[in-house]
């Protein structure tokens, strides 16, 4: 059986769909695979969970029951979904989600990664493999053709209406963060992603735009 | 001659009211739609000017986009 290795094919994506965390809740975290690898169906999906992630059960999908991996401790560290090959699809035509149950770690403002590794079967039997693992911070090799790992943005839990927080740590790109926000506040900076509400912003006398934060920040934003 | 007294009673009383209205609207009307002016002429949240009404955008931010305790 042949089994190559298919750096950055196609673009195929596997990554979160299921929106922000939040910090410290327990909630459902959705990857969605967009693509299968070079036109060939994705037959196993394996997830590594990060450190910190605790309370981790999967959902079965359309590749059956999950299978997990612990730690020495006993602390689940990935979790995969592997269909018979009898089920494979002649073609990459489908999309599929994975279901994950987990607890998101107390760190609001911060994004965790969840390297994912994609097995493909074509319809004349070729296996293939995408590893989904390139972070922000590594740097850019072999063109830049590594594909990113999953992401998880963290955001503080919230109440509609007004919140009231202090960031934590630096934030480089705010609307990374807030793209669900009505607006952002900071002193009269405000930040908000939707068109009218930003052309309101850049209208009003007094109110600069915000880009980013910085540690400690204090900031105001209504949902 | 108690129904006349009656009847001007009434017409005082109506009197009475509809300027006191007339005069909370004004003030009331005057605040809305640029986020409440709160006596300095400046925007400033809904919570701190309760009783604002609500206006279409008028081409600046409207006061319930303003965090409370922010004055512009």
């Amino acid at each position: 059986m042949a089994f190559v290795v298919l750096p950055g094919v196609a673009r195929a994506h596997v990554s979160v769909v299921s929106g922000p965390g939040f910090a410290n809740t327990t909630q459902e975290i959705v990857f969605g695979v967009g693509h299968g690898c070079a036109g060939a169906d994705t037959t196993r999906v394996r997830v590594e969970i990060p450190a910190g992630v605790l309370s981790v059960r999967p959902l079965r999908s359309d590749f059956g029951k999950p299978a997990i991996e612990k730690d020495a401790a006993g602390t689940i560290t990935a979790v995969s979904w592997q269909k018979p090959d009898a089920d494979a699809l002649d073609a990459d035509l489908a999309y599929y989600k994975l279901v994950v149950r987990l607890k998101v770690p107390d760190q609001p403002f911060k994004t965790i990664f969840f390297v994912a590794n994609q097995t493909c079967r074509a319809a004349d039997g070729t296996m293939s493999t995408v590893d989904w693992k390139m972070l922000p911070t590594d740097p850019v090799v072999d063109g830049g053709t590594d594909e990113p790992a999953p992401a998880l943005v963290i955001l503080p839990t919230r109440k509609p209406g007004w919140n009231k927080y202090v960031v934590p740590q630096a934030v480089p790109d705010i609307a990374a963060l807030f793209a669900d926000a009505q607006i952002v506040w900071k002193g009269t900076a405000a930040y908000s992603a939707n068109p009218t509400t930003a052309e309101l912003i850049g209208a009003t006398p007094g109110v600069t735009a915000l880009s980013a934060l910085a540690a400690n920040d204090e900031i105001w934003v209504k949902y | 001659m108690r129904a006349v007294s009656r009847l001007f009673m009434g017409a005082l009383l109506l009197a009475l009211g509809a300027g006191g209205a007339c005069s909370s609207d004004s003030g009331k009307l005057g605040n809305a739609g640029t986020g409440g002016t709160g006596g300095g002429g400046g925007l400033v949240g809904c919570l701190d000017t309760p009783g604002t009404l609500d206006r279409p955008p008028n081409g600046r931010l409207p006061c319930e986009l303003i965090p409370p305790g922010l004055r512009l």
